[in-house]
């Protein structure tokens, strides 16, 4: 026995290069449906997790899905924004307490999403490092961003311009880094967290500039009479907020009036739930409410009908490598006649020769399901790219 | 005897540390409530009492001006409720993140009365157009009309936080709406006997009380502690001549040239502290009764 596993060893080694194929083409065979499986299994507990761990979201009607998708994945698609004041007449229905959400920019890639401090404690984000944001023009960093950009407490971050030829249009700001969250395992550690109104200075809602009322610069002043200042374009507005110009910056208009991505809703009972739902289907608040549950169960549903698809391809792909493979052994039997015929001349039974194939064969899908189980146990750690990419 | 004398000792000591302890930990169970100003700390710790810990942060000067660090900013986050007066007093808030759930604007109720006042030049800048900073008179409370609204505004929020003490909160409620309607009916006897009578104010912070109590205010930019320019007399001549003002209002006693001077120009000068900080001595109401008081003997006396 141990003769045979040696002299079926010493051939697979010999023919290096034809076992490393066929361990390579039974290994990816035996883990591509159980890997793919892993992934939608595990994709479809993470985003369930997620959107149950969501009671309900209030936006503009539209999209459901959309406005799910960037309410808890900060997608930022482009979805119609609700006001401030639905966030106030929220809250003042005392069913329950809203948080508000806004993501439209990025900052090197990643989503800045404005929010209040509730956000950490609903989400149980902790830090790592630092503190929240105290100031508008601090942000507090997910676990991912700061290893990825490297940046940490004391470090500051650009967001980016919406776009590059608009010259009069939205300017970049400086955010310093004022905390770092512990990794979660979710889009949480993908953003650059915000309070919702230094999101509105980066939207140009907001701004500071030098004191206008005792500048005499003709070059920044171009018009002044006893009630109205006119500065022109060499106006430098700060990009940039700390100690030295908070006090310039202001915000201009109805604050009532800013705008909002969505709003999570966290009703204080089961209770309030229902009666606050019914005073969006009654015409009250002219807003959507939305269930993330139902919708993303929904979305999951139609993305993975595919997965039957998928599991029907895989079992026919396996059979045909398994009759490749059976073929494979044939031609191989008919190619060493010579060498099992000298085996029967120095004394080898047929029982001897069956046992030594069979060995090559256990050797090769052993090493196969080696291979398979090594790639099954990395597609865990790919499970947030997948839901990202694929899926949102 | 050594030895029960050491026993009373260890005993009378343990029990004082367990005592320490337990204070410690009630207080920790308390619910927080953060505020902005004395008088929502006054309206807050008189309803909620022993079952409330009510923040107000230690600042100097005027709490509307208040820029609060990094540490500060963290304990009104950490608070269960906070308490802003609203009309645009507290514009700190403005630039600090704060949960929205957990403010409770006091004066939004009536927000329909809050006074318009513009706060500098209108200015235009890029694409935005013209705009001027418009703001709102703030110290709402002199009004003890509107202070009562702001105190339900805290009774209500406060029974939110302490749902079973509803018999208490009551209680306390009732006893502060009454101080408050006293203030409110003194307040209202001034006005009656100054009616037609032109006031100076020494800062426009009293937008409320004249117009709850139906007085004629001329506000100027006085500081108590400031020795006014001659600019500044020669405008106030003017105006005292021209309204026949027999009445100056200051937010604290002026320095004694300023007294004198204003003395010989026939004007009497009663002071009447806003006391949006902690007073040095007495609490809202007594502040609130000596400013009544104040103006009261100054009637009498003219």
């Amino acid at each position: 026995m141990r003769q045979s596993f040696y002299l079926a060893y010493k051939y697979i080694t010999f023919h290096k290069i034809r076992s490393i194929v066929l361990i390579f083409s039974i290994g990816i065979i035996i883990y591509l449906p159980n890997g793919l499986k892993k992934l939608i299994n595990e994709s479809e507990a993470q985003m369930l997790a997620r959107a149950k761990a969501t009671p309900l979201i209030i936006g503009a009607k539209g999209s459901s899905t959309d406005l799910v998708i960037n309410t808890l994945y900060f997608q930022q698609e482009k979805t119609e924004g609700i006001s401030m004041k639905t966030l106030n007449d929220v809250n003042a229905s005392e069913f329950g307490y809203a948080i508000p959400v806004l993501s439209m920019f990025t900052a090197r890639g990643f989503p800045i999403v404005g929010t209040d401090p509730d956000y950490f404690d609903f989400r149980n984000l902790s830090l790592a490092s630092g503190r929240l944001m105290s100031f508008v023009g601090e942000c507090v960093v997910g676990s991912a961003v700061a290893d990825k950009l490297n940046i940490g407490v004391g470090d500051s971050l650009v967001s980016s311009p919406e776009n590059f030829f608009d010259l009069a249009g939205v300017y970049p700001l400086k955010m310093n880094v004022a905390g770092v969250l512990d990794p979660t395992d979710s889009p949480d550690d993908q953003a650059i967290f915000v309070d919702i109104k230094t999101n509105w200075v980066i939207m140009g809602l907001g701004h500071g500039h030098e004191d206008l009322t005792n500048n005499y610069d003709p070059s920044i002043v171009l018009q002044r009479d006893s009630s109205t200042v006119k500065a022109g374009a060499k106006l430098y507005i700060y990009n940039t907020i700390n100690g030295e110009n908070m006090d310039s910056f202001h915000f201009h208009g109805d604050m009532n009036s800013y705008p909002l991505s969505s709003l999570i809703f966290i009703p204080k009972d089961h209770k309030s739930a229902t009666i606050f739902r019914g005073r969006f289907e009654s015409g009250e608040f002219t807003q959507q409410i939305i269930v993330p549950e139902y919708v993303v169960n929904n979305l999951l549903q139609s993305i993975f009908r595919i997965k039957q698809i998928f599991n029907t391809v895989f079992v026919l792909v396996g059979l045909a490598t398994m009759l490749i493979l059976a073929l494979i052994v044939t031609l191989s039997i008919r190619l060493r006649k010579d060498e099992i015929y000298t085996m029967f001349t120095i004394g080898s039974s047929r029982l001897k020769v069956f046992e030594i194939i069979s060995f090559e064969l256990i050797i090769l899908i052993g090493s196969s399901s080696i291979f398979a189980v090594l790639l099954y146990l990395l597609t865990g750690f790919f499970v947030e790219d997948f839901i990202q990419n694929f899926i949102i | 005897m050594t030895k029960s004398l050491a026993v009373f000792i260890f005993m009378l000591l343990f029990s004082c540390t367990s005592k320490k302890e337990n204070t410690a930990e009630s207080d920790a169970k308390k619910p927080v409530i953060a505020v902005v100003n004395y008088p929502l700390f006054y309206f807050a710790k008189t309803i909620g009492g022993d079952m409330v810990k009510v923040h107000f942060p230690t600042i100097d000067g005027d709490p509307a001006y208040w820029k609060p660090n990094a540490k500060q900013v963290n304990d009104f986050q950490n608070a269960d409720l906070i308490l802003a007066n609203g009309a645009g007093y507290e514009k700190w808030m403005e630039k600090v993140s704060l949960p929205s759930s957990k403010i409770v604007n006091t004066s939004i109720g009536f927000k329909d009365r809050w006074i318009e006042v513009n706060e500098g030049l209108a200015h235009s800048h890029g694409s935005e157009g013209k705009h001027v900073h418009q703001g709102t008179a703030f110290t709402t409370w002199l009004d003890f009309n509107m202070a009562a609204a702001q105190a339900t505004s805290n009774y209500k929020a406060i029974s939110g936080l302490l749902p079973g003490h509803s018999e208490e909160l009551n209680k306390n409620f009732e006893h502060l709406q009454k101080d408050l309607g006293d203030l409110n009916k003194k307040m209202k006897e001034i006005g009656k006997n100054l009616e037609g009578q032109h006031l100076i104010a020494s800062h426009p912070v009293y937008q409320y009380l004249e117009k709850g109590y139906g007085l004629k205010l001329t506000s100027v930019h006085w500081e108590p502690n400031e020795l006014p320019t001659d600019d500044m007399w020669k405008d106030l001549e003017k105006t005292i001549a021209e309204d026949k003002v027999g009445i100056m209002i200051w937010e604290d006693e002026p320095l004694g040239e300023i007294r004198s001077k204003l003395e010989k120009l026939n004007v009497l000068i009663s002071v009447f502290d806003p006391c949006a900080n902690k007073p040095e001595s007495g609490d809202f109401i007594e502040v609130m009764n000596a400013n009544i008081e104040r103006l009261a003997k100054l009637i009498n006396l003219q």
